[in-house]
């Protein structure tokens, strides 16, 4: 069942002195029940305007988001619906997400839904949510100092799971943490999307991260999305040419693999207005047809490239 | 051997803890070459940042440091303020792991870049300004005038990971330690910092401390691999190898770890 729904999405952000700059430039994806779909590119390429969206954080340009068939408004100075409260996030940086002045209870304590009970209910409520997460109990009467930045990221999980989501948007959720405790946080939040049966809307740089964890890639590029498709296949059989520099990127264990290939010039100014395929100037494979903003097409495994297109697609 | 440049052997180190001294290092040897590119592996708290601090005395407070090192056929002596120094910078430099904390927001690129290179090398100002825009260019920065007149928040981490790498370099140090320098990283624009480390190698002899968490980076880069667990360096290898025939089990649990997710079909 189709949870979070993202179709047409724009931002826009505008600076002083940059004009308009279009970060996220009509993107549509779907988040199932179960299921984690990973969000993988560059930075500056959009991935976070996006995820601020589809946690209803901050309003699109354009598009729309639904949660459950349920329009998401984003955030103002109202209170949360009751529905959207299903969407919830983990950030980045743990050390800054949590109060460092109030115990880890009181912040798990404010995500606990109302018709848990009264206090000792609650309570109880809470540290199982610790507990869930690998953590002790006697977590709870500590200040967020007292932990490691995995422990951290854990709690910020138990307080996101607290309110009972359908969907979980995690932006970034490890890369502040040491490459050790990376391991453990991308295991329990993979135990938990299966266990809960919710969504997860996973976004990383980290390709290997993503292929661990996720079912379905997306890679995005100055603000496309230009490759999606069951993880493995796309790991396996990339047909966009970003996403096999990216996979090329990766450095092999192999002695005999020679120095990872690097992806030729520097990702373009998402402010500068662009015709054609975002690609085209890094592309080793670009040809005329490149002129011509190609669209995401597949079934399964969607790919916005011309050089995929069939002959006719081409012509046109 | 002659062109050995850093010589490290049977280092230890301990910090101050509440409880007595803490052991971080013990036993450590290493030896690094003129023009090669060493590596240490290990995951985090095993010890390979603490080496690198060691070399540069960068240790915090109260630690004990045993053991000789050696650079460039003198023997270290971090008691020597004045020595220690001049070597910062001109003999040894460091890359450090994040280049926005490595870099101060409010200065212009070219105030620091140019900023040691007058006092190491008694450059002039437009000596300086003429030498920072040459080393923009071996680090492949597009339009290094205008980099010069900009402040950090304007480049992305890519670029200025390859900013930090440059000022790094300016004091044309013989040594270089990077320290988990792509770790923060995209995955292309670690690929370019590897290239361009692999170039700096071959065109100008720099020798290169390689210190990261993930063997791959090594497999085509290092020449010779160090792997470190507990503050002791299990296993000391040609890089290749160790990671064809990895003798140690520690050395290639790291590997099977990573096999499972990072090994592309190719």
């Amino acid at each position: 069942m189709t949870l979070l729904e993202l179709t047409d999405i724009a931002v826009e952000h505008r600076a002083p002195g940059r004009g308009r700059v279009r970060a996220v430039d009509g993107v549509s994806l779907d988040v199932r029940s179960g299921e984690i779909v990973g969000l993988v590119g560059e930075s500056g390429c959009g991935k976070s305007s996006l995820a601020r969206v589809a946690a209803g954080l901050s309003a699109p340009t354009g598009g729309d988001v639904r949660l459950r068939g349920e329009h998401v408004t984003p955030l103002g100075r109202r209170r949360r619906r009751r529905a959207e409260i299903g969407l919830q996030m983990v950030f980045q940086n743990p050390y800054s997400s949590l109060n460092p002045r109030r115990t880890v209870l009181s912040q798990l304590l404010d995500g606990v839904p109302p018709d848990v009970g009264r206090g000792p209910e609650r309570e109880r409520y809470a540290l199982d949510q610790l507990t869930r997460v690998g953590l002790d109990e006697s977590a709870a009467t500590r200040f967020p100092h007292q932990f490691s930045g995995g422990q951290l990221q854990r709690i910020a999980i138990a307080r996101a799971l607290a309110a009972r989501p359908h969907v979980l948007i995690a932006d970034e959720p490890v890369t502040a943490l040491d490459v050790s405790s990376q391991a453990q946080v991308v295991d329990v939040l993979s135990q938990l999307v299966r266990g809960l049966d919710v969504g997860m809307l996973f976004i990383s740089h980290d390709l290997a991260l993503v292929r661990r964890l996720a079912d379905v890639t997306a890679v995005m590029y100055l603000g496309r999305i230009v490759e999606t498709g069951p993880t493995e296949r796309l790991w396996r059989e990339p047909k966009h040419p970003y996403t096999r520099a990216l996979i090329d990127a990766i450095p092999s264990a192999d002695p005999d693999a020679g120095l990872p290939r690097a992806l030729a010039g520097e990702v373009g100014d998402p402010a500068a207005v662009r015709t054609g395929c975002r690609f085209r100037a890094r592309c080793p494979q670009a040809f005329a047809a490149c002129a011509e903003e190609p669209e995401l097409a597949g079934e399964d495994h969607t790919v916005a490239c011309w050089l995929e297109a069939d002959d006719t697609g081409r012509a046109a | 051997m002659s062109d050995e440049l850093l010589a490290v052997e049977h280092l230890a180190v301990s910090l101050p803890g509440p409880d007595g001294p803490v052991p971080v290092l013990n036993d450590v040897s290493l030896t690094v070459r003129r023009g090669q590119i060493v590596g240490i592996a290990g995951e985090s708290g095993s010890g390979k940042s603490m080496t690198a601090r060691t070399l540069l005395d960068l240790l915090p407070a109260g630690a004990e440091v045993s053991g000789t090192l050696r650079f460039d056929g003198a023997e270290l002596d971090h008691r020597d303020r004045k020595a220690m120094h001049a070597l910062r910078g001109h003999g040894i430099a460091m890359v450090f792991q994040d280049p926005t904390a490595a870099l101060h927001p409010m200065l212009s690129i070219g105030r620091q870049l140019t900023e040691h290179t007058r006092v190491h090398l008694g450059l002039t100002r437009t000596q300086a300004k003429a030498q920072a825009v040459e080393l923009l260019e071996q680090v492949r920065l597009p339009d290094p005038e205008r980099a010069l007149r900009s402040y950090p928040h304007q480049f992305s981490g890519g670029q200025l990971q390859r900013i930090a790498i440059a000022s790094a370099l300016a004091a044309r140090p013989r040594l270089l330690i990077a320290d988990e320098p792509t770790t923060a990283l995209d995955v292309t624009v670690q690929a370019g910092i590897l290239a361009l480390l692999d170039s700096l190698r071959s065109e100008f002899e720099l020798s290169v401390l390689f210190i990261t968490h993930d063997l791959g980076v090594l497999a085509s880069l290092a020449t010779h691999t160090c792997v470190f667990q507990n503050g002791r360096v299990v296993e000391s290898a040609p890089t290749a190898q160790l990671l064809r025939s990895p003798g140690h089990p520690y050395t290639r649990a790291l590997l099977a770890e990573r096999a499972e997710t990072a090994e592309v079909p190719r």
